[in-house]
């Protein structure tokens, strides 16, 4: 078992290391571009050279600096809508959980959700809405909570039994400070699987509309990157697509992997004990025993 | 539902094997005659075009009614020079071109044995009113009669110069034994639906792949089919030219024009150019400042170097020109004025002003980004708005914006569509968006709609095309072409003058299926 | 459980009509479709009035209400209505369709399924260098988007080496009168036609099955009553096969039906790249051609299959575990 927490903190300290390193990258293209990514500095499918070390795509746009700006994009769209999906799942779920009477509606709206066709119903926005980045991450932020809010709902239904709550509430604890303060803890050991699950949903699911034709030309990420290129029909009959494809495809792989390395390292990590937990409620919440219940529950796709 | 024995073989699909299909046997079985010189099978990439019927078959793209060229026929045709008999073996036209008097060639059979007779091609057109076919207007028809079982005549409401090219050479001929009795052609599904008196007959459309296949009409009026079938199969465009290099296909096109370099020594695969029938231009919205003056719109055309976005987007010779019909047009004229690439000469005429302008494109279009910074650096702004095509098609015809890029053949076909365009009479998809009210633009296009003397209409066709370029009401960006990569030990590709029908560069032409 | 039905119908209900109004936000009209995106796009006249009756024909000049209303009594009849864009009865594309999106998908999911759980199952019990092997590699896996998997299957195994067709569910006009080639050939030629688009589905799919039976499987080993039959000296597979995996198997069949519930939309990608005819590329085309029926018709099935799908599960825990409520 020690090993396997050695090789957990190992992966963890790779995937945090390459994720560190995209984000600063990404952060600094402004920075880091020799081109304006937009502009065509160069002639068109041309080869790497020194000016131009990634080469150019087919209307002469530089691709290191489309690929640094691009980067910049995938991973935007991927942080806003974990965040926005992670809120709302947990912002149901707690409710849900806690307040009973909201249950009901609350989780007919997750089956609802659940059961509309998932990509088919991205497109469907996504061509009603516009395809702007902005339009994109509501898309995917709005329609991907559902899943896990069935799982925080049920985590926060299997704590809320525990007497330190009912001693809680007994005091004049208010509900909203109960959920706070004791129930959030409780469930963030799911955190990192929900984090892991919408960032890969995300820049996958950019990419893939931008590859249906459905991305947003203008925004310039790593899926516009690919879709333009398999745009072209003669892609795969030259050479071109050796420094157009393969700088995107892989920094998207990489991406995904460096996340899933860090929250398989986190799971991993024996949870540090608190030198003395405050109260019964402190240690009750340990994150060690929601743990073990949570990895109970089956893993949604997304 | 339909349970077929093949969806059940699909739906309890346990393993995935793989069974090479070289393993499967291939015999001729269907009986049709075969000479020496005859080649067995052709297959064309395209796309699935609907029920391939006049009526039910798609309007999104050209393939439908390319389609039905094999399967019915016109009263005239074309080939590479102009205007042939076809169904109508010599026609007459009246001193007042009004009526056009037709004589139909003999021995003409429909694909169900049935012969083709006058009354066959009256129906057609009188059904054609009250049914009308979506790739050729018969409004300008008042009426067909008539005069002998291989005779008949057709009047028209008034002159009408493109009747024989458009109308005679567009509307496919139904067979009245069919059609008489159909009140709902959009849903009809029965028999002889899709009969026509066509080189090739349908013996199978498959509707999930959206694949044809045509065999050789043994009967032929104009002689022995040289082809024995014809598929057209719904092929990704990503993948259509490798299956031509790989002889999974015969025929497919290409917009990209380097295709040429990578055939250069093939020795079986050619690579075939048709005229630039093909159009990418802007519609501009003459109703909304500041494009409502023809000095800004000038300065656009100077301060975009065409030449460059054609070349970058195109991979060939770039082909530029501002009158809107293209060259290698039998109508171009050569001497429209020009606006050469000069920024300067745009800064010029926009007197300094500064302005931002909004312009829809499709998702898949590239010139907005090489467009950009030309305007930029004369001080225009564009905004580009990434609409699919129902929405854009919306929008242009609500009015609903500046600059409208848009793409799409038929500018080599007869020059009425010019008419068309802005007369605002005839709700044509490409008049969307077309907003130009001028007076000497509307008196010639009137008048060479009813012109009969072909000189006078080829003056009149000239002095519009100077007009367009001189007024801008949409501004030209290129014109390109169709590149066509093929089988050349099975296929013999031909460019029909004007385009196949109106104006559509399909290689084709079911001249070349026959002898020569 | 009267509960568990009323609650299902009014899903079904809301589905419906959520079903029907979803397409019709979209902008432009079935009839707007004239003009193909590309440089093809050819003109085909439409005169006002021939617009105006067009939009009679296909009720798209009536109210929404009056719309909904002929759509319900449609739907009471089994008639999904009639596609624009294809010229077409909707049901018979869907029928047409369904089989491919199926027969791909179930094989896919079944593969994935089964080989996913048994690669996780050893792998937890193994553990060490294989553990690591297979871990590894499934992550890998998950980390490459679905078409990017598509397409380096395609280019290198189709293109590239020839070894599979290009395109297409199937050789369409095979040689012979149909039927000539017999069930056997007809299979072999569809299962080569196929093979590609699934393996795609397979390589996404497993990794999830993979890593979520590691997981139930490690959390499980640590549980006293395993440690107890050790005691009790019996062998390691008896123990593994008789105590681990059923306790283990309750989630990844939750898994496995979530999946099989969204069966109907997840091909879309893989039948875009290969060509196959499925309701995923129908979907896709409805989208673009704004066709009504065909878009209304394929969301209300695929939620009502998932609905159908999850009603079976609830069903299936209730009578598993009756303690295990909420």
């Amino acid at each position: 078992m020690a090993g396997n927490v050695a090789r957990g903190n190992r992966g963890a300290w790779a995937g945090a290391t390459i994720l560190v390193l995209m984000v600063v990258v990404a952060a600094l293209a402004p920075v880091l571009a020799p081109y304006d990514p937009r502009l065509a500095s160069g002639p068109p499918m041309a080869a790497p050279t020194r000016l131009h070390p990634l080469g150019t795509n087919d209307i002469g746009q530089d691709i290191l600096s489309q690929w640094l700006w691009g980067g910049r994009a995938s991973m935007l769209v991927g942080v806003l809508v974990t965040l926005l999906s992670t809120g709302l799942s947990w912002s149901v779920g707690i409710t849900a959980g806690l307040w009973r009477r909201t249950a009901a509606p609350l989780m007919a709206l997750t089956d609802l959700l659940l059961a509309l066709p998932g990509i088919p119903l991205y497109l469907l926005l996504v061509a009603v809405i516009g395809p702007s980045q902005g339009n994109v991450v509501l898309a995917l932020g709005l329609l991907s909570w559902p899943a896990f809010a069935r799982i925080v709902r049920a985590q926060v239904i299997a704590l809320r039994g525990e007497r330190y709550l009912e001693a809680a509430t007994a005091l004049g604890a208010s509900p909203l400070r109960v959920a706070l303060r004791h129930l959030l803890p409780g469930t963030l050991s799911l955190l990192p699987a929900k984090v892991v699950l919408t960032l890969r949903f995300a820049i996958f699911t950019e990419a893939t509309l931008a590859f249906l034709g459905l991305g947003d030309p203008a925004a310039n990420s790593w899926g516009t990157m690919l879709s333009w290129a398999f745009n072209d029909p003669l892609l795969f009959l030259g050479r071109a697509w050796v420094w157009w494809v393969l700088p995107p495809a892989p920094a998207i792989v990489l991406v995904v992997l460096a996340t899933t390395w860090l929250a398989v390292g986190l799971e991993h990590t024996p949870e540090r004990r608190p030198t003395r937990p405050r109260n019964a409620s402190a240690r009750a919440a340990l994150p060690q025993a929601a743990g073990q219940r949570a990895s109970l529950r089956p893993k949604p796709s997304r | 539902m339909r349970i077929t024995r093949r969806s059940l073989a699909l739906a309890v699909l346990p393993l995935v094997t793989v069974a090479p299909a070289a393993s499967l046997p291939r015999p001729a079985v269907l009986a049709r005659q075969s000479t020496p010189a005859t080649i067995d099978l052709v297959r064309l990439g395209w796309a699935d075009v609907g029920v391939p019927t006049p009526f039910r078959v798609s309007t999104a793209g050209p393939g439908g009614p390319v389609l039905l060229t094999l399967l019915y026929d016109t009263l005239t045709w074309k080939d590479e020079e102009g205007i042939i008999p076809w169904l109508a073996t010599a026609w007459t036209v009246s001193a007042d071109g009004l009526d056009y008097t037709f004589d139909l060639a003999p021995g003409v059979q429909w694909h169900d044995g049935q012969p083709l007779t006058a009354e066959d091609v009256v129906f057609s057109f009188d059904y054609y009113v009250a049914h009308p076919y979506r790739w050729a207007s018969t409004a300008a028809v008042a009426s067909a009669s008539v005069i002998a079982p291989d005779q008949l005549r057709v009047r028209l409401a008034e002159p009408y110069a493109p009747f024989l090219d458009e109308i005679a050479g567009g509307v496919p001929i139904i067979p009245r034994h069919v059609w008489a009795g159909v009140a709902d052609p959009l849903t009809y599904d029965g028999p002889g639906a899709s009969v026509g008196s066509g080189p090739y007959m349908l013996a199978e459309y498959q509707s999930a792949d959206g694949a044809y296949q045509l065999i050789a009409n043994p009967g032929y009026f104009r002689g022995p089919v040289l082809v024995d079938e014809f598929q057209q199969l719904n092929t990704p465009p990503e993948t259509q030219i490798q299956a031509v290099q790989q002889g999974e296909l015969d025929l497919a096109y290409t917009p990209d024009a380097s295709v040429a370099g990578l055939f250069a020594d093939d020795p079986r695969v050619r690579v075939f150019a048709t005229a630039p029938q093909s159009i990418v231009r802007l519609a501009v919205n003459t109703e909304l400042a500041p494009l409502d003056r023809q000095e800004v719109r000038q300065a656009i055309a100077y301060a975009l170097n065409r030449a460059q976005i054609a070349t970058v987007v195109t991979r060939g010779e770039p082909i530029v020109g501002d009158g809107v019909i293209p060259p290698e047009s039998p109508w171009f004229n050569p001497d429209v004025p020009t606006y050469p690439f000069d920024p300067e000469r745009a800064r010029e005429l926009l007197g300094g002003e500064t302005y931002t302008i909004e312009m829809l494109a499709g998702p898949a279009n590239r010139e907005p980004e090489l467009m950009a910074p030309m305007l930029e650096a004369v001080g225009i702004t564009l905004v580009t708005e990434r609409v699919d095509g129902p929405t854009r098609t919306q929008l242009l015809r609500e009015g609903n914006f500046q600059l409208g890029l848009i793409q799409h053949i038929g500018t080599g076909g007869d020059p009425d569509f010019l008419r068309r365009w802005y007369a605002g009479e005839e709700a044509n998809d490409y008049a969307q968006g077309s907003f130009f009210a001028d007076p000497a633009f509307d008196r010639l296009a009137r008048e060479q709609a009813t012109a009969l003397d072909l000189a006078r209409r080829k003056e009149a066709v000239f002095q519009m095309q100077a007009i367009l370029a001189e007024e801008l009401p949409t501004i030209v960006l290129y014109h390109r072409r169709f590149y066509w990569v093929y089988d050349s030990t099975k296929i013999a590709p031909m460019e029909t003058w004007g385009g196949l029908m109106n104006g559509i560069p399909f290689v084709h032409n079911k001249l070349i299926f026959l002898p020569r | 459980m009267a509960w568990l039905l009323a609650r299902y119908t009014g899903l079904a209900n809301i589905l419906v009509l959520l079903n029907f109004a979803l397409p019709r936000l979209l902008p432009g009209d079935p009839l707007d479709v004239d003009s193909a995106e590309g440089m093809n796009a050819a003109v085909s006249t439409l005169t006002a009035e021939a617009r105006a009756q067009l939009r009679a024909t296909y009720h798209l000049d009536q109210p929404l209400t009056g719309q909904f209303w002929a759509y319900l009594q449609d739907l009471g009849h089994g008639d999904l209505g009639w596609s624009i864009s294809q010229s077409a009865p909707v049901s018979q594309l869907i029928g047409e369709r369904l089989p491919w999106t199926l027969a791909l998908m179930l094989t896919a999911l079944i593969i994935a399924g089964v080989g996913g759980t048994l690669l996780g199952l050893v792998s937890a019990w193994r553990g060490g260098r294989l553990d690591r092997l297979i871990v590894s590699t499934a992550s890998g896996l998950a980390a490459i988007p679905e078409f990017l998997v598509a397409i380096a299957l395609l280019l290198s195994f189709a293109v590239g080496l020839g070894w599979f067709p290009l395109h297409g569910g199937r050789s369409v006009f095979a040689p012979g009168p149909p039927g000539s080639a017999g069930p056997l050939g007809t299979f072999g030629d569809i299962a080569w036609h196929l093979t590609l688009p699934a393996l795609t589905l397979v390589l996404a799919a497993t990794a999830s099955f993979v890593l979520l039976t590691r997981g139930m499987v490690q959390a499980i080993l640590t549980a006293p009553y395993l440690t107890t039959a050790r005691a009790k000296g019996l062998a390691e597979p008896a123990v593994a096969l008789r105590h681990a995996f059923p306790n283990a198997l309750l989630p990844v069949l939750t898994l496995f039906g979530l999946r099989v519930g969204q069966v109907l939309g997840g091909a879309i990608v893989v039948e875009r790249v290969f060509a196959v005819p499925g309701l995923g590329l129908l979907a896709f085309e409805a989208i673009r051609a704004r066709d009504y029926p065909v878009l209304q018709a394929i969301f209300l099935l695929s939620s009502l299959g998932v609905l159908l799908v999850n009603l079976a599960a609830d069903l299936a825990y209730r009578w598993l575990e009756p303690r295990r409520g909420g």
